[in-house]
């Protein structure tokens, strides 16, 4: 069995991750910031009972505390600046548009979908592991998933950029 | 242009990657949990709790006005009604108590809030878009007042009567404009003597049986024995590292009288003597200390043990070595513990 982690190891330990996730879910490095301190404050309330692996409970309250936030007042968000040309998808400027786009494309998509789209593909955890952080089914999990993908696929800006007759994958 | 999980993985690896934690961040994640626990303690003295980032000044009577400032003409205050959020009733329960109402303002100002309390516990919290400082009171006089921010603030718990309305006023103002203000009077002259400046704050009530035990009013704890003038045979102080450490003292008398003090997150001592075990919370006692005598031979070399526990540590239900030896493990040693032992 795995010994539960010393709590300022884990701290400096996985940090820089959790800092990572938590600026993904809010797309605001100073809310991140101050995101990251309160759902380790709150972790450190129930260390003793986190068990082995406080990894998913860190993250459920990253979660939730973002919800929490978000629910309670408006964050600020703005819509980005009008797309930009469409670039030669040879040129490398023009990819890096590409990523521009897609990065607004997701802070366009509904909280919990950015959520479940975080956790499953930045963090690589598995459907079931997201359902447990999330509180919610397996299926869930995956319909979230799923529109997500959908909804970057047809985003106004992306869908614009594209080239005459060109499609998503 | 096409996307795929390749290119979504990359740009969130990219786009994050472009800062790292602050080199504080540890310092002041441990400076907001001792905060906290202090605050805590502190208001469960009193009946209420208070988060983090809050700051709660004493409670006083009105007292006389003073002499009002010359020049600018004071105004009447005008109360605030603020616009009900209807959403706020179908949120989340909280310390099992139910959302009843939440009230919104946009502006600095004083606002009566009434509301019909459905449980014997009624909790009530805050939020404000900037940082400020909350004011609350109840017929005519200033219950508290607490910061308050994006992350919330201070939250008050009171007994109430199911079905028995209930009004309480509040107030946000600036933060660096609150100094001056101990009493409603003091409030109600501020308010009239500056125009309300445009700021986002909410209250939020929650009502019901509260599932936490610092909802209710403290139980009377009987005064400690004092230590004042007797003589301190020895002093112990280390961090709370759950190691054992023996005590040895020669007492005169045919007891002692022990007091433990636990700060900064040393939160639990268990003192072994004589084939007992003695298990003291001593974390909430904070600067005063747990005080108690124990029974010794006179002109006998009495030994104790006591190992102290970081509030990390998981709950001792066991005393016995091993077990609080197996309690430490993974935990980091946090807060310091004094141990004196007096003769008596």
């Amino acid at each position: 069995m795995r010994e539960r982690p010393d709590y300022t190891a884990y701290v400096t330990e996985r940090s820089p991750r959790l800092l990572r996730t938590a600026y993904l879910l809010c797309r605001d490095w100073g809310v991140a910031e101050d995101l990251l301190q309160t759902a380790l404050v709150k972790a450190w309330r129930a260390w003793w009972r986190i068990g082995d692996d406080p990894d998913p409970y860190v993250y459920r309250i990253l979660v939730n505390t973002h919800a929490s936030w978000t629910r309670r007042r408006w964050r600020g968000e703005l819509p980005t600046d009008p797309p930009p040309e469409r670039a030669d998808p040879a040129d490398a400027m023009g990819a890096a548009e590409d990523k521009a786009m897609l990065w607004a494309a997701l802070g366009r998509l509904p909280r919990g979908q950015r959520a479940a789209l975080v956790l499953r593909f930045f963090e690589d955890l598995s459907e079931p592991q997201v359902a447990a952080i999330l509180g919610c089914s397996v299926g869930t999990v995956k319909s979230q998933t799923s529109k997500a993908l959908a909804k970057l696929r047809i985003d106004p800006e992306i869908v614009t950029a594209m080239p005459r007759g060109g499609t998503n994958r | 242009m096409t996307y795929d999980l390749k290119d979504l993985r990359e740009v969130m690896e990219a786009r994050s990657a472009d800062r790292l934690p602050a080199p504080d961040l540890l310092a002041n994640v441990q400076r907001r949990i001792r905060r906290s626990t202090r605050l805590r303690l502190a208001a469960g003295a009193v009946g209420t709790v208070i988060a983090v980032g809050a700051i709660f000044t004493a409670t006083q009577l009105p007292g006389p006005r003073g002499p009002e400032k010359p020049g600018r003409p004071l105004q009447s205050v005008q109360p605030m009604l603020g616009a009900a959020n209807e959403a706020f009733p179908k949120s989340s329960p909280r310390e099992g108590m139910r959302p009843l109402l939440e009230r919104q303002f946009s502006m600095t100002g004083k606002a009566p809030v009434t509301f019909t309390p459905t449980g014997p516990n009624t909790m009530i919290t805050y939020r404000c878009s900037v940082p400020s400082t909350l004011y609350e009171m109840e017929n005519g006089l200033l219950l508290s007042s607490g910061g308050c921010d994006e992350n919330g603030g201070a939250e008050s718990y009171l007994p109430t009567t199911r079905g028995a309305s209930r009004t309480r006023e509040f107030a946000a103002l600036p933060l660096e404009r609150s100094d001056a203000i101990r009493t409603v009077a003091d409030l109600d002259r501020y308010l009239a003597a500056h125009q309300p400046e445009p700021r986002s704050w909410s209250v939020q009530i929650y009502s019901g049986r509260c599932t936490m035990t610092t909802c209710n009013p403290p139980v009377h704890q009987p005064p400690q024995p004092s230590v004042q003038g007797l003589h301190r045979l020895v002093r112990t102080a280390h961090a709370a590292d759950g190691h054992s450490r023996t005590i040895s003292f020669t007492p005169s008398g045919t007891s002692v009288r022990l007091r433990v003090t636990c700060l900064d997150g040393a939160a639990v001592a268990v003192v072994k003597s004589g084939g007992r075990a003695k298990v003291i919370e001593c974390e909430r006692a904070e600067f005063d200390g747990v005080v108690w005598d124990q029974a010794t031979r006179p002109g006998t070399r009495s030994t104790l043990k006591i190992i102290v526990l970081p509030a990390a540590a998981p709950k001792v239900t066991a005393t016995s070595d091993a077990a609080l030896a197996k309690l430490i493990r993974g935990v980091a040693p946090l807060g310091k513990w004094t141990l004196d032992v007096y003769d008596r």
